[in-house]
């Protein structure tokens, strides 16, 4: 796998990534920008109209044949807050041109609807085309109201916006229904023009063979952009811990109550954190799957993960109503034990063997290689897979305890079945 | 050890693999994809939530087995005598699992190295069964959680309720899981049956692919597999009537706009002419309800469908075919009453011929793309082994298909008397 980076302009960088292997070419443009609660909803519905439609291709139809014509070239978008910074992703792909049937020259088309996409969208006298426009509205209003539908997915949001109540976190990423209705096809075309303006842009190729004409077109397209001014970003962004930690419940009308526990800690690098969730709740050996799951027969699922750039780690879990109780209870008690380092050390180094297992499977697919080299801009850290997975198995005991005593919780989240009792 | 092995090729995408008929009766494919670095493994059986109903050479009755028992054997298998096998695979690094389907259980591992000792853990475990009673009553809070978070579920609920509204008898009408209540039936002796029965080498795969060699895994084999008989396993299905038991189900959850499944039930085939049948059906269905078809955009205008609206990959196995298509709507009825005619329509006049040489292109490039993957490239193996297909095969019978035999496949497969609106709406328990 070789790697280029070329710089494109003020905040702008193309990342090139050949691996002969593979099958696709891959497009992805990221725009990166302060996290900025009151503009999820607007910057999300700029993606999917940017995505859905552009001046060549009207409309989803046009945009669906031009797609399909590619041999079923994908065409995606996606908007998520990390620490505190909203990614924006346009990404593409398609097959290499040597699978072509009759020769077509599918990455070039690629990269032409995409900037096209991006540069050119339907927009008529500086405002989204009204008829697209109330599609991805609808659309994203829809994506709200069905938040519901996944009632583990809900029940993380809605912690979250206990857990990490005033900051980016806490709101919804496509926002609300209220936000939505606040908006027009020229508000959200003015965010459209702040994005460009504002946004650290990065683009990732990934095919099996160099593109030598893309760094120009991109240099060519991004070159419009007269007015830039990019912004600092700041992913770290860690979140005070409540004193006194919060418990919420809400009814619902479920079988299953489903329990989140979020704790904060202290200064846990990287590296560190992600062997310390592994051990305690990141794998199907970890301390929650083994107690709670298999010796206590609580639950299906218990299992933590890490928050990037929040300094936090949530625990889900699906429960039944009547052992809500003892589930907490017990995530809370192998805390405990890995706050004591009651744990075997073959734990702690079967935890560093799966962790350095995912990180040399990365480069096994376009968009392991576009993360992990992501990875490396946002969190400044120029380490390679190697390098970390070094880092990793130096990890001691003494360093997990260390972490684990900063850990402490900070919300309760529990939907709880209708007329169930406490 | 004698074996039996041929390399099968595609044309097409420049993939090969290795297929070996082991001596011990199992069937062997090997995928070494150079330039991987990670490596997946698939130990598959013919064995899932339908397969209720069985005897074996010499048997007169058949045996009768309470539902969810191959989805709950899935789950003990993983514990032996001395311990858990997720306990060992942590000491190799590999990342484990398992799923049971219909039709089939699969217990699978993933890994950038350490490659042969988690395969060694991997055959290892899955021939050497250990129920005890202790330990099946252990499973059964487990289980029933992930029964209660499946009836949690609605985009699971509004498709299972549409096959219990399609299949009057056929076991696909029951939840893979089983129930609540049909799994306290389940025993250790009743779990040594079912594994005695369908955990035969003559009836399982080992599929593998990614960076692996070829002469190492079959060393492996040699080493661990147990030679099998075959035992000459038969399987009995309920009459499954030529109709459908009700065209309308709904069921109340906390949702946000109302979730449906539309599906049409089909006659049952299988082998290369299933694997004919549904790469036609799902080109039609492509054509006429894509995203690129004047349905699809003509709803969307409308209001009466979002972006979630998907045509569903053809719900196939022994016994049971269903095309189905779902998403959210306000109007499901009128959505499933568009659908009718838009059938009834292409039946009779025929549907853009261009528009169907372009969805094939549209298959044929998601097959290229799912060459990138390790995963899918051991899946793929898999699956043809259990459709008793070859690998690759699904790329040379798209090639084949034309639209003459797709539009009398419509014609003449596609009964719209014979469909199922499914629908999820809000109870209320959430905000509109």
């Amino acid at each position: 796998m070789n790697e280029t980076i070329q710089n494109l302009g003020e905040g702008i960088d193309l990342i090139s990534i050949t691996e002969p292997k593979f099958k696709t070419c891959s497009l992805v443009m990221m725009l990166l920008v302060p996290a900025e609660p009151a503009q999820n909803s607007a910057r999300a519905l700029v993606q999917s109209l940017l995505a859905g439609s552009c001046r060549k291709y009207p409309d989803n139809a046009a945009m669906s044949v031009k797609l399909d014509n590619m041999y079923g070239a994908s065409l995606d978008s996606s908007v998520t807050v990390n620490g505190g910074v909203m990614q924006l992703l346009m990404s593409g792909s398609v097959i290499a041109d040597r699978y072509a049937l009759h020769g077509e020259q599918l990455f070039s088309e690629l990269t032409d609807l995409m900037l096209d996409c991006l540069f050119d969208p339907n927009v008529r006298d500086n405002v989204f085309v009204d008829s697209e426009y109330s599609i991805e509205r609808q659309e994203l209003l829809d994506t709200i109201s069905s938040e519901i539908n996944n009632k583990r997915s809900y029940a993380l949001m809605q912690a979250r916006k206990t857990a990490f109540c005033g900051e980016p976190d806490a709101y919804p990423v496509y926002g609300t229904k209220e936000d939505v209705e606040k908006l027009t096809p020229a508000s959200v075309y003015e965010t459209y023009r702040e994005l460009l303006r504002r946004a650290v842009i990065r683009v990732y190729y990934v095919g099996p063979e160099p593109q030598p004409e893309l760094a120009k077109r991109m240099a060519d397209a991004f070159g419009q952009l007269a007015d830039r001014e990019p912004e600092t970003l700041h992913y770290e962004l860690p979140s005070p811990c409540k004193e006194v930690p919060a418990e919420v419940t809400e009814p619902m009308d479920v079988t299953q109550s489903q329990l989140v526990l979020v704790f904060k800690g202290k200064g846990i690098d990287r590296d560190t954190f992600q062997l310390l969730s592994a051990l305690y709740g990141g794998t199907p050996f970890s301390m929650l799957f083994m107690n709670v799951r298999e010796r206590l027969s609580l639950c299906y699922y218990c299992s933590s993960f890490v928050v990037p750039g929040r300094g936090s780690m949530i625990v889900s879990s699906g429960v039944s109503f009547a052992n809500a109780g003892r589930a907490k209870e017990a995530i809370l008690e192998q805390l405990a034990v890995l706050q004591r380092g009651d744990f075997p050390e073959e734990l702690l180094q079967n935890a560093q063997h799966s962790i350095v297992n995912c990180l040399r499977s990365i480069g096994d697919t376009p968009f392991s290689c576009i993360n992990e080299s992501y990875g490396r801009f946002y969190t400044g850290d120029d380490a390679d897979v190697e390098t970390r997975a070094a880092r990793c198995l130096a990890l001691t005991k003494d360093d997990i305890v260390a972490a684990a005593k900063t850990l402490h919780l900070d919300t309760v989240y529990l939907m709880q079945q209708e007329g169930g009792q406490a | 050890m004698n074996r039996n092995s041929e390399i099968i090729r595609s044309e097409q995408t420049g993939s090969e693999c290795l297929h070996v008929r082991h001596e011990s009766g199992l069937d062997i494919y090997i995928m070494e994809m150079e330039g991987y670095h990670s490596s997946f493994a698939l130990f598959g059986t013919k064995y899932g939530s339908i397969n209720t109903r069985f005897r074996l050479k010499g048997e007169e009755n058949y045996a009768e087995v309470p539902e969810g028992i191959a989805h709950f054997l899935e789950h003990k298998l993983f514990e032996n005598e001395d311990c858990d096998a997720f306990e060992q695979y942590a000491r190799t690094g590999a990342n484990a699992n398992a799923y049971t389907s219909f039709d089939r259980t699969a217990y699978l591992f993933g890994c950038s190295e350490n490659f042969i000792p988690s395969l060694e853990i991997l055959l290892s475990f899955v021939q050497q069964p250990y129920f005890t009673q202790e330990n099946v009553d252990k499973e059964q809070g487990i289980i029933a959680q992930e029964i209660r978070m499946n009836d949690d579920e609605p985009g699971w609920r509004v498709f299972f309720n549409m096959l219990k509204a399609m299949y009057h008898n056929h076991p696909v009408r029951i939840d893979i899981a089983g129930t609540v209540e049909s799994i306290r039936k389940i025993d250790a002796d009743l779990l040594y049956r079912c594994y005695n029965t369908f955990y035969n080498l003559h009836n399982m795969v080992l599929s593998v692919a990614g960076n692996v060699k070829a002469d190492e895994v079959l060393a492996v084999c040699d080493r661990l597999l147990r030679h099998c008989e075959d035992q000459g396993l038969e399987q009995l299905y309920a009459e499954e009537p030529d109709t459908i038991v009700q065209s309308y189900t709904e069921v109340q959850l906390p949702v946000g706009t109302p979730l449906f499944n539309l599906g049409f039930k089909l006659r049952p085939r299988s082998g290369r002419e299933l694997l004919r049948a549904e790469l036609t059906a799902a080109t039609v269905f492509e054509v006429l309800f894509g995203p690129s078809s004047e349905f699809y955009n003509t709803m969307l205008r409308e209001g009466m469908l979002n972006s979630e609206f998907d045509i569903d990959t053809p719900f196939t196995g022994d016994g049971f075919f269903a095309l189905s298509c779902g998403g959210e709507s306000r109007q499901p009825e009128l959505v499933r009453d568009r659908i009718l005619a838009v059938l009834e329509k292409a039946k009779a006049e025929g549907f853009d011929r261009d528009s169907f040489e372009r969805i094939k292109r549209v298959h044929y490039g998601s097959m290229i793309r799912s060459c990138n993957n390790v995963e899918a490239n051991a899946s793929m193996m898999l699956n043809a082994y259990m459709s008793g297909l070859r690998p690759f095969a699904s790329v040379e019978v798209l090639s084949e298909i034309c639209y003459e035999d797709a539009w009398q496949f419509l014609r003449e497969e596609v009964d719209t008397r014979k469909h199922v609106l499914s629908v999820v709406r809000n109870s209320g328990g959430a905000a509109q």
